[in-house]
């Protein structure tokens, strides 16, 4: 069974961009949401196997999102999205349980073969 | 601050080796003398030994190093005990000069910087403690028998061990294993790194301490990571993180702090890799299946298990070969230790070639990956080594240029009393952050803006204390200095709190020289009229005096910081003091660059400067702003901002925020390319005139690409 993948990020443009690679790469891109909140709402109603969590977004942002999902889902697999240069927000979003980061620009490949380390395949 | 001794260090070496060369020299003496030694003679080597052990036993407390300190004053102990007797038997005689010549590799162990851990010898203090019991026992038994209990038992000790001493020498004591460290095979070799050790200097064990358990054992694991990590500070992090589920970390080097500040180099990380030591013993395969689900890790080595602490008969896996051997061969200790003086200029010509070279072999990386498989993805790999090779060629040469802020600090004291003593004022000086380091070449250049800027302080800023009492201050001026490190800058800070300066006056000085026109002058605010400070000719002193009322002082201050590739900034607040601030580059040679395509160009930005890369609007339409996590940030269309064609459509396109010495803004781009470490070359003239343009540099590909100076380029 393909791996269901909910994508969070708060550009629209990011957002296909990652829908594309994980359908390319023979996941299901089972939701998208478009800020932290909706994030929470939707990985309570989706309980996908591997989340993508931009960090910096609009009304609750991706390393806030995280800590509550784990809070409920210790063992969510969450990997961050995260710009160029913010390797200390990276830091904190790894202490606030995600699992792994990708650093934007990023090649399809290097998505790919993070997400398929992190999952264990 | 706690006061640095480490500066102290070459003197305290030259110091303590001749203090064991002068208690070695004094016992072989003795030993030659046929038969047993008698009479005042022993009486005379016994003193001098005793005096330059004590003398050594003190420095080497102050220096922190307390396994030198411990074992001198054992021998001390046991030479004390010997000063009253007749005669100095010979076995004892070989026991202080094996203890010695121990002392002394400790000492040459030393050199090697103030934060080396030593390795104690275990066996000379065993041998140390037989004697010692020996001597209680002839003490308690007769004085005259010649100490005949312990001399089999230390003649036996020096042959074959500790263990045969401690057979023959009931009841004794446990060996005291005063100081004994744990030694990581791995941690002094590794430039940058020694002192940014989370752990504490002082991992010695003392005596009769109960929390210290004998064989407590730690591994030793040393993950490097991938060079195409795009965050390597952050994926060491993790990967440390995964080693915690093992057990805990005692130590990371770089440590968890340089990582989380972005102190730590992440060519480091990729070259050299980060070392944690984790309690208890595990096998490679369990630490590899932990970080097995991690990306981005080029390779995972277990250095090996060491025992904190060894017994006896573990003494063999310590992890330095020191000093088990009757006769520790210092010779091959020194030359790794010692330090050669080397001209600047050779550095220079180094680090260049270095540069070259990673030039070069990343065109040969280019060019591997055209060759097909098999043979081009060994060559590839082959290619990859060479590269890594090349940048800690180049990262150590870097790493032998840097030297702490201390060199410019210490010659501070000297100016500030003779300033007080021409001026007639009291002056106290403080300096925090002087083990800040900084390219050699920018110190020395720095040491005449920044002798102007305190001279200035005091002669203009530091009012008379006459002057000082009236104003409700305390009679006596401080200065601050104070330094720190802030992604790739050395912030200097001289802060004082005389009267600060004038604006008005400034504003007036700068009409009366023709600079500005009245109405100009009054235009400006106080902080832009603080910047008349630096120009050329312009003096608020109105008697010339031979202290700093030339008038060419400050414009030449930001002239020379400038050259460096800094900044000055003055601050001021009237009555209370001013501030002169020094944004520094450490090092001016290599940097790693955010390539950015603008137009049909491609521009660098080096990473240091960058805060955060992000989609935005395709245009401002008009506004001066872009919104960034909440925050407004001021916002340039970077094309149109280094005049080339700007950017047209309005799909979402990246920006980049960067830090322009604590003011963000916002480049928009046209496409970001990626990262490449890259020689910088100063402009020549006159593309040196051009605002904005830190240098030049060739990609990897053989490609020029200009780079951007952010603070110049917004200022």
């Amino acid at each position: 069974m393909a791996t269901r993948v909910l994508i969070v990020d708060d550009a629209i443009f990011m957002r296909n961009m990652i829908r594309d690679i994980f359908a390319n790469g023979g996941f299901e891109v089972i939701g998208e949401a478009g800020n932290g909140l909706e994030a929470v709402e939707k990985f309570r109603e989706l309980k996908p196997d591997l989340t993508t969590m931009d960090i910096v977004m609009p009304f609750k942002s991706g390393i806030e999102a995280t800590r509550e999902i784990i809070a409920d889902n210790p063992g969510a697999v969450i990997v961050m999205c995260s710009a160029l240069g913010q390797e200390s927000l990276v830091m904190e979003a790894i202490e606030a349980g995600a699992t792994d980061f990708i650093v934007k620009p990023f090649r399809e490949e290097d998505v790919l073969s993070v997400v398929r380390k992190v999952i264990g395949n | 601050m706690v006061e640095d001794v480490s500066r102290y260090l070459d003197l305290f070496v030259v110091d303590a080796r001749e203090h064991v060369a002068a208690v070695e020299t004094s016992l072989a003496r003795l030993e030659s003398c046929a038969g047993e030694v008698k009479g005042s003679e022993v009486r005379e080597v016994l003193d001098e030994c005793f005096r330059r052990l004590h003398s050594l036993k003190s420095s080497a407390a102050i220096m922190g190093f307390e396994p030198i300190s411990t074992l001198a004053h054992r021998i001390e102990d046991v030479v004390e005990r010997l000063r009253g007797r007749e005669s100095l038997p010979r076995p004892l005689l070989e026991v202080l000069i094996e203890a010695s010549s121990a002392l002394g590799s400790l000492v040459e162990q030393s050199s090697a910087g103030i934060h080396t851990k030593l390795t104690p010898p275990t066996s000379v203090h065993t041998l140390l403690t037989a004697a010692d019991e020996a001597l209680t026992k002839s003490d308690t038994t007769s004085q005259n028998a010649g100490g005949r209990d312990w001399r089999t038992a230390a003649a036996a000790a020096s042959v074959s061990g500790s263990a045969a001493a401690l057979e023959l020498l009931p009841p004794l004591s446990p060996p005291t294993s005063g100081g004994t460290e744990f030694r990581s095979p791995e941690s002094p070799g590794l430039p940058g790194l020694s002192g940014m050790s989370g752990a504490p200097a002082g991992e010695s064990r003392r005596e009769g301490d109960a929390a210290a358990s004998p064989n407590h054992p730690v591994t030793v694991v040393r993950v490097r990571i991938s060079e195409r990590a795009g965050a390597p500070l952050a994926r060491a992090f993790l990967a440390k993180r995964r080693l915690e589920t093992l057990g805990t970390v005692r130590s990371m080097e770089p440590s968890l702090d340089a990582l989380k500040s972005g102190e730590c180099s992440p060519t480091t990380l990729v070259s050299v890799g980060f070392i944690v030591h984790l309690d208890g013993v595990h096998s490679t395969e369990a630490i590899r299946e932990v970080l097995s689900r991690l990306p981005e890790i080029d390779s995972v080595d277990v250095l090996g298990d060491s025992p904190l602490v060894a017994d006896g008969s573990e003494e063999k896996k310590e992890a330095t070969p020191q000093p088990e051997q009757n006769q520790p061969d210092r010779a091959t200790l020194k030359p790794s230790e010692q330090t050669v003086k080397v001209r600047v200029e050779l550095l220079d010509m180094l680090l260049e070639l270095a540069g070259e070279l990673v030039l070069a072999s990343s065109r040969i990386h280019d060019t591997a990956r055209l060759v097909p498989a098999p043979t081009g993805e060994r060559l590839e790999e082959q290619v990859d080594r060479l590269r890594l090779l090349v940048k800690e060629l180049n990262y150590r040469v870097l790493a032998a240029r840097q030297s702490p802020l201390q060199l410019l600090a210490d010659r501070l004291p000297l100016v500030i009393r003779e300033l007080s003593r021409r001026l007639e004022r009291k002056l106290s000086l403080h300096i925090d952050g002087a083990d800040v380091t900084l390219d050699r070449g920018l110190i020395d250049a720095l040491a005449e803006p920044l002798l102007h800027a305190v001279r200035n302080a005091v002669d203009h800023g530091i009012e008379p204390p006459s002057e000082r009492i009236l104003a409700g201050k305390p009679e006596t001026g401080r200065l601050w200095l104070s330094a720190r490190r802030e992604r790739d800058r050395v912030l200097l800070e001289l802060r004082d709190d005389g009267r600060g300066f004038d604006a008005n006056r400034l504003r007036d000085k700068a009409v009366r020289a023709g600079a500005l026109t009245r109405a100009q002058a009054d235009a400006l605010s106080d902080e832009q009229a603080l910047r008349l400070a630096f120009l050329p000719g312009l003096s608020t002193r109105d008697k010339v005096n031979d202290i700093s009322g030339r008038g060419v002082g400050m414009d030449a201050v930001l002239q020379v910081t400038e050259q460096l590739g800094g900044t000055v900034v003055l601050e001021s607040v009237p009555g209370q003091g001013s501030t002169v601030r020094f944004v520094l580059p450490t090092t001016v040679s290599v940097v790693n660059l955010l390539l950015m395509r603008v137009g049909d160009e491609l521009l660098g930005l080096p990473m240091g400067r960058v805060l955060v890369a992000t989609e935005g609007p395709g245009q401002l339409h008009g506004r001066r702003t872009l919104e960034v996590s909440g925050e407004e940030i001021p916002a340039w269309d970077l094309g149109k901002l280094v005049g080339w064609p700007v950017h047209t459509g309005n799909a979402p396109r990246p920006w980049v925020v960067v830090d322009a010495d604590g003011q963000r803004a916002a480049f928009g781009v046209d496409a970001l390319i990626g990262q490449e470490e890259v020689v910088l070359r100063p402009l020549s003239m006159p593309l040196d005139r051009i605002r904005g343009l830190a240098g030049t540099a060739i990609l990897g590909s053989g490609r020029p690409v200009f780079v951007l100076d952010v603070p110049r380029l917004v200022g």
